[in-house]
């Protein structure tokens, strides 16, 4: 876009059109114009963040993934990983849970002997009110111990239980 | 001031107009990578050395309303010819209104961009395809070409490598097919040179570690400083081999000796020091080379005999790592090697690097074959640690956890300026690695909050949800392309350009918009698909190394059904 007298360098006020030096430039710009008609211009560059939604929306597009997150009847959020019932004998569950960062005491019910691990993230570990480095190996839970989970990061924490359950004979 | 320099500045100011609307190729010394200033075309795999893969020049095909209408103008071989027999699995070059692609039948072809019509082809059809004899070991092209532009009026040069059943050695069923470059006049299909061998084929028994199963199928050619680099990997490591990357002279193909990057061990290392295959295409800024490395510790023979796994880490262990080199000797001057020798179980970084001028800085991009994607700082040079910018996700590095072995995510991103659009594991990958097969992810990738990464996230239609569903995205003027295995091309727009189609949670194992933030993630947009277009062939376009090529309003893809397309609004 070719600018005004003023926007290119100081060029004569008053009289802009009359100006030798902008009639020269303007015509020199025009044919070189011309010469460079064929190439091309920068498209579009991807800069900046996006703007979040004006309102939040009351529900997600996208395809729906295999095993997302859902609410239990106790409000916690988890997927399940992996399940077998094959065995006569046990049930084998492998399930995520998601500790949201709202420093806030979860309470894990474990119905069963249960194995838990942390994937991600670095919620706090209670075993019996006693603060434990929640661990990225595996550790052993018995169903009578109680377990919380608290979160002080500001993401989730992913604890996954390998839980093994009898079956009544 | 005087009328002559009220003239001579006008003139400047209106240059500077002028000009700034006719720019040289953002970010590229063009004289380096043996390109012309103004790169409207495609002149190697991912556009340029920068392995961007991004058009940065306008056209019809960084025009929404024009694209809604993009269509098939012509195919080769044209309808009522047979397609080419085994198909393409690689994507063309652009070059001098020319297509230039290989196919898997050991055929090289010279197309005319505007019509279709074959130029040439080398090797000739009475004369035998660039093809090993041995059938155990063919593989045909499955690397794009590179475009040598030598100024105006002057024929190009193409050069490629492949496989040269006349180098051998002989086996029981004919040539191996050792390979080598070849550089062939663009204009006539003539040979200006041909490279001694590069890569060796010297037997066909898997896992067998004295003989050699070098290939350098994956790895399509760089140009740059007068040199023609390209990586050295193996066939399904069977067993693995030695990575190399190998430097020719650009004007005489023959190897530099003083170059030199091995990958694992020395020259004086134990028989079977083997790993760190180099899959990809090398890429380059200014001055350094980089790239990125597979597997150390076992051959695929691991998967029943895991006694098979060397003992012993090599030293030095340049595997699974991303890599700059100096461009003249090939010396380490940075590595990047998040997963340890120890948690080796075959994550090959195999996508490649990808050069990025951003607002914040020079960054090398990928992903790795594991799901996590990362960005590190080019440097200037001079040796030392790596920089790394950041981690997607952010789970820490060096890893202690999580199994990282042989997953799909092989395909490098578009570098659009701050923006890396990429199929990589996602927010939950430790957790899901397949999450992310079938979706594109855009990450923010000068964002200091690990929470603004994901830009957008895209699923594309027409594809599978395996892990080779879609092949490397392309992109210009935000306007993104990706073909997929079952034939589509599909288009889509970054949000600053066309306004979302809706929203989904940062991270996609959220259902719910409350859960998503309680979890601390964002909502971030899903594009709008601008155009689904299924090939007439409905073949394959998401292959190992394959990308809609985007040069002066047309778009290019080689199917695995055996046609060349060109698409035009």
């Amino acid at each position: 876009v070719l600018q005004g007298p003023e926007a290119i360098g100081g060029l004569g006020k008053g009289m802009p059109m009359k100006n030798p030096a902008f009639i020269a430039a303007s015509v020199l710009a025009v044919v070189s114009g011309a010469a460079w008609g064929q190439e091309p211009k920068l498209a579009a560059e991807g800069r900046g963040l996006l703007p979040g939604p004006a309102t939040m929306p009351t529900r997600f597009e996208g395809v729906a993934i295999a095993r997302p997150f859902e609410r239990d009847a106790s409000g916690t959020l988890s997927r399940i990983v992996f399940e077998s019932d094959e065995d006569p004998n046990f049930k084998v569950v492998i399930r995520d849970v998601s500790v949201p960062p709202d420093r806030q005491a979860h309470t894990l019910a474990l119905p069963a002997q249960a194995m838990l691990q942390r994937r991600t993230g670095s919620a706090e570990f209670t075993i019996d009110k006693k603060r434990a480095e929640l661990p990225t190996a595996i550790m052993t839970v018995s169903p009578s111990q109680s377990v919380e989970l608290l979160n002080t990061a500001d993401k989730n924490s992913v604890v996954r239980i390998y839980r093994f359950e009898a079956k009544p004979r | 001031m005087s009328l002559k320099y009220r003239f001579l500045g006008g003139l400047s100011a209106m240059m500077i107009i002028a000009g700034g609307a006719h720019a040289q190729t953002p970010w590229l010394k063009p004289e380096r990578h043996s390109l012309p200033p103004i790169v409207w075309e495609w002149y190697t795999y991912r556009h340029t050395g920068l392995r961007t893969g991004v058009q940065p020049y306008a056209s019809d095909l960084s025009n929404p309303a024009k694209v809604r209408t993009l269509d098939v103008r012509w195919r080769f071989p044209a309808d009522g010819q047979p397609a080419l027999s085994g198909g393409f699995r690689n994507s063309p070059i652009v070059a001098n209104d020319t297509v230039f692609v290989g196919g898997r039948n050991g055929y090289f072809y010279a197309i005319d961009a505007a019509t279709g019509v074959l130029k040439w082809q080398y090797p000739k059809p009475a004369d035998p395809p660039l093809l090993a004899e041995d059938r155990a070991f063919r593989y045909g092209f499955e690397a794009s070409a590179s475009y040598w532009y030598r100024g105006e009026g002057v024929d190009g040069i193409v050069v490629f490598g492949a496989q040269d059943p006349s180098l051998g050695p002989a086996g029981p069923h004919g040539s191996y097919g050792s390979a080598r470059i070849f550089a062939l006049n663009a204009a006539t299909g003539a040979v200006v040179w041909k490279s001694p061998p590069i890569a060796t084929i010297d037997g066909t028994t898997r896992f067998d570690r004295t003989q050699r199963h070098e290939r350098i199928a994956h790895s399509p050619t760089l140009l740059f400083d007068n040199k023609v680099y390209l990586g050295i990997h193996n066939r399904s490591d069977d067993p693995i081999q030695v990575g190399r990357v190998v430097a020719l002279d650009l004007a005489t193909g023959q190897i530099h000796s003083e170059f030199k990057f091995r990958a694992v061990g020395t020259e004086g290392s134990p028989p079977g020091t083997r790993g760190g295959a180099v899959w990809n295409a090398p890429a380059a800024d200014s001055e350094g080379v980089y790239f990125t490395t597979g597997n150390t510790r076992c051959d695929s023979s691991a998967v029943s005999d895991p006694a098979t796994c060397q003992a012993v880490e090599p030293k030095p262990n340049h595997g699974l790592s991303m890599i700059r080199v100096n461009k003249d000797t090939g010396d380490v001057i940075w590595e990047f090697q998040p997963v340890p020798y120890d948690l080796d179980k075959d994550p090959d970084w195999a996508a490649g690097a990808a050069v990025m001028y951003t607002s914040c800085g020079e960054l090398i991009a990928s992903v790795q074959k594991d799901g996590w994607s990362y960005a590190v700082d080019a440097g200037n040079g001079t040796p030392g640690a790596p920089a790394v910018r950041w981690q997607f996700p952010p789970t820490g590095f060096p890893f202690t956890q999580y199994v990282h072995s042989d997953d799909d995510y092989k395909r490098p991103g578009a570098a659009w300026n701050d923006v890396l659009i990429v199929v990589t594991g996602g927010e939950n990958v430790p957790q899901d690695v397949a999450a992310g097969y079938g979706k594109l992810h855009a990450l923010n990738v000068c964002e200091k909050d690990e929470k603004q990464r994901v830009r957008w996230i895209a699923d594309i239609p027409g594809a599978t949800s395996s892990g080779y569903a879609l092949g490397a995205p392309t992109v210009t003027g935000g306007i993104v392309y990706i073909g997929t295995d079952q034939g589509h091309l599909v288009v889509l727009a970054d949000p600053s350009i066309v306004p979302a189609a809706g929203w989904r949670c940062s991270n996609i194992h959220y259902a719910t918009p409350a859960d998503c933030t309680g979890a601390g993630y964002v909502v971030v947009p899903q594009p709008t698909i601008l155009k689904d277009i299924v090939l007439p062939d409905a073949g394959n376009i998401a292959g190992l190394r394959e990308e809609p090529v985007l040069a002066k309003g047309r778009v290019f893809v080689a199917t695995g059904e055996g046609h060349v397309y060109m698409l035009a609004p």
